[in-house]
């Protein structure tokens, strides 16, 4: 409850600030193309999990960002770390 | 001459145990050989032998039956061995029958007290003569002694017997006579110097100065003449003698129980002659009745002391509950020519036949009625015997019957208990299951409520976030109108990859139209479908080896991303 609290006030803070702002939608013609082009993404993967099992790929997904990304990860983690004191990491 | 009366009494119990014969003597002279007459039936016979006359009164077997003693000889010093036997018993070979050992016969000289003074069983000789066995004991006479005493005994060794009666001699009937005729004393009386003979016992006058008395010995039993209470008595009748009135006449028991004469003297037994009796009677009875007061005598024999002047009476012992038991003469020697001897042998012989003639036939009868109470025993046995067998099978039967039922009744009851316990004990597990069940259930509701309430309190609820940013999309997306693509952009590439385990491979063949006319519509071909239905085994081992690749793929990453960041 006090969470929903805060975020509601959040929310609310963001509609009152933007409130006013009233720009025009995108045209239907380019939706339309936009939403034929993620059909076509949609059915493409469909054609790779015939082949390939997906939820291992989602599974194994996650693991190849990150030792792929190992160094960045790396200094990301010992930047977090280095914020927490009692830690005591330099 | 003077000749002094014998006389003796034997007693032949019914019971193997013991035998009995008594010799009274005075004792005062030497020259007198006492010769029992063995009062067995027909074969009475008195023998006597006076030394000092020389006469020989030895009659031997006065019957045509076996004789009943037997003189031996005559000694330079006066005395004479003599042997007595029995005779041979009907239809038996001997009388004894020595197959039993232990048993005994001893022979003992005795005082007029029944004092055993010299035993003389070592004296007893066995001379087997045909069918019979003699027994025999010599003694000398001498002035203290006054008779001898028999006593066959099984609890003696050394005696010659070596064995006890046979058995079926005692039973028979006729030996059962012998025992009947038994009370009354065979005796003679001299006192005039001629030999007279009388049965009874006649204890004469002055022939007897020493003593004044004589005595005799009446053995019977009490059982035989009709057992406790029953009357004796001692008749003496004599016709030719008158009975004096002054005397005193005394009765007393006198007992043999093992071998030991024991006597017994009562006033109760004395009786003085009625004054009335003369010497002058013709005939005169007079009676010595008495009743044995104690049972324990069962070997009960009676001694007779008679202090007479007077001689030549007749004794008769009569049992109150049997008849009058006759007097038996003594068969006559050579000198049984007495004044009125004759007459009473003739009455004593028809009174002993008519006794025979009685027991034969008290024998008859007792036989038949034996016969018949064991007849009627042994029915009445075999009836008890037949109805307590079926009164045991019947009850036997009827106790199983009832065991049975008891059982049954018992089996019923238990299983209706058993079951209604089940079904008791299955309504309160029920009861106590749903109290439990409704307890738990109370109790995870409110400790639901409790936890839902407290996450609620800081965490928002599960479709708080998406309705929230859908919210805020929807917002911005109103708002910022095209301005919002590139957020819906990476959010519909993001549901893409997130709905990738559920894309189907779906070809859509365009609508075609020609100047407004549609020549066709759009076909979508879902091929996902198609192959997942007819070849889904082809997917399975695609994916298979596709994801062996991948694996390895990844595991060669790890190791190019290792030996990179080592330097390596």
């Amino acid at each position: 409850m006090i969470l929903e609290s805060v975020f509601n006030l959040f929310s609310s803070a963001v509609k009152l600030i933007f409130g006013w702002i009233d720009i025009p939608d995108l045209p239907a013609s380019v939706d339309s193309v936009i939403d034929s082009l993620f059909e076509y993404v949609s059915s493409g993967i469909g054609f790779l999990a015939i082949f390939l099992d997906m939820d291992f790929v989602l599974l194994l997904l996650p693991f190849v960002l990150v030792v792929s990304n190992f160094e960045k990860v790396y200094k990301l983690t010992m930047y977090v770390l280095r914020k927490i004191p009692f830690l005591g990491i330099d | 001459m003077m000749f002094h009366s014998v006389c003796f009494a034997a007693s032949l119990p019914v019971k193997p145990s013991s035998y009995t014969g008594f010799i009274p003597d005075e004792g005062s002279f030497a020259n007198r050989v006492l010769i029992y007459n063995f009062a067995v039936h027909d074969s009475g016979t008195v023998t006597e032998y006076d030394n000092s006359t020389g006469k020989n009164y030895w009659t031997d077997a006065g019957s045509s039956a076996a004789t009943g003693c037997y003189r031996g000889l005559s000694r330079s010093d006066g005395c004479t061995d003599y042997y007595f036997f029995f005779p041979t018993v009907t239809s038996q070979v001997y009388n004894f029958v020595m197959t039993v050992p232990g048993g005994g016969c001893s022979v003992y000289l005795v005082n007029k007290n029944g004092v055993i003074i010299k035993d003389l069983t070592d004296n007893i000789l066995d001379v087997e003569l045909g069918d019979y066995h003699t027994y025999g004991v010599s003694f000398y006479a001498a002035n203290n002694w006054y008779g001898v005493c028999f006593a066959v005994s099984h609890s003696s060794s050394t005696a010659p017997f070596y064995g006890e009666f046979m058995e079926g001699y005692y039973k028979s009937s006729y030996f059962d006579s012998i025992i009947d005729n038994l009370p009354y004393m065979p005796g003679f009386y001299d006192g005039t110097g001629t030999a007279v003979r009388y049965m009874g016992y006649d204890v004469a006058n002055v022939t007897i100065p020493s003593m004044g008395l004589g005595y005799a010995v009446f053995p019977t039993f009490v059982g035989d003449l009709g057992g406790s209470g029953a009357t004796f008595t001692f008749k003496f009748h004599n016709p030719s003698v008158s009975v004096k009135s002054d005397k005193l006449y005394t009765l007393n028991y006198s007992s043999i129980l093992d071998s030991l004469i024991i006597s017994i003297d009562g006033n109760d037994y004395v009786h003085a002659l009625d004054s009335g009796y003369s010497a002058s009677e013709a005939t005169h009875n007079f009676d010595l009745s008495f009743t044995p007061t104690s049972t324990s005598l069962a070997d009960l024999n009676f001694t007779l002391k008679i202090s007479l002047k007077h001689s030549g009476f007749v004794l008769e012992f009569v049992s109150s509950s049997s008849t009058d038991i006759g007097v038996t003469p003594t068969p006559g020697g050579d000198d049984d020519s007495g004044s009125s001897g004759g007459n009473y042998s003739s009455a004593l012989s028809n009174i002993s036949s008519q006794l025979d003639d009685l027991l034969s036939g008290m024998g008859t009868n007792t036989t038949t009625i034996v016969n018949n109470i064991t007849n009627a025993t042994t029915t009445i046995t075999n009836t008890i015997t037949n109805t307590v067998t079926q009164m045991t099978t019947n009850i036997t039967n009827a106790l199983s019957d009832v065991k049975q039922g008891i059982s049954d009744t018992i089996d019923s009851a238990k299983e209706s208990i058993n079951t209604t316990l089940n079904g008791v004990k299955d309504d309160i597990n029920g009861k106590l299951d749903q109290v439990q069940n409704s307890v738990n259930d109370a109790v995870e509701k409110q400790t639901n409520s409790l936890l839902d309430g407290l996450k609620n309190f800081f965490i928002p609820s599960d479709d708080f976030f998406k309705s929230y940013f859908d919210d805020l999309s929807d917002f911005f997306a109103d708002r910022f109108g095209f301005l919002s693509l590139p957020f819906e952009l990476v959010g519909r590439v993001v549901d893409v990859f997130s709905d990738a385990s559920s894309a189907d491979f779906v070809v859509t063949l365009p609508a075609l139209t020609i100047m407004g006319e549609s020549i066709w519509s759009d076909q979508s071909f879902n091929l996902t479908d198609l192959i997942e239905s007819d070849f889904g085994f082809l997917i399975v081992a695609s994916h298979t080896v596709t994801n062996i690749i991948l694996l390895f793929w990844f595991i060669n990453l790890c190791t190019d991303k290792w030996n990179e960041v080592m330097n390596l």
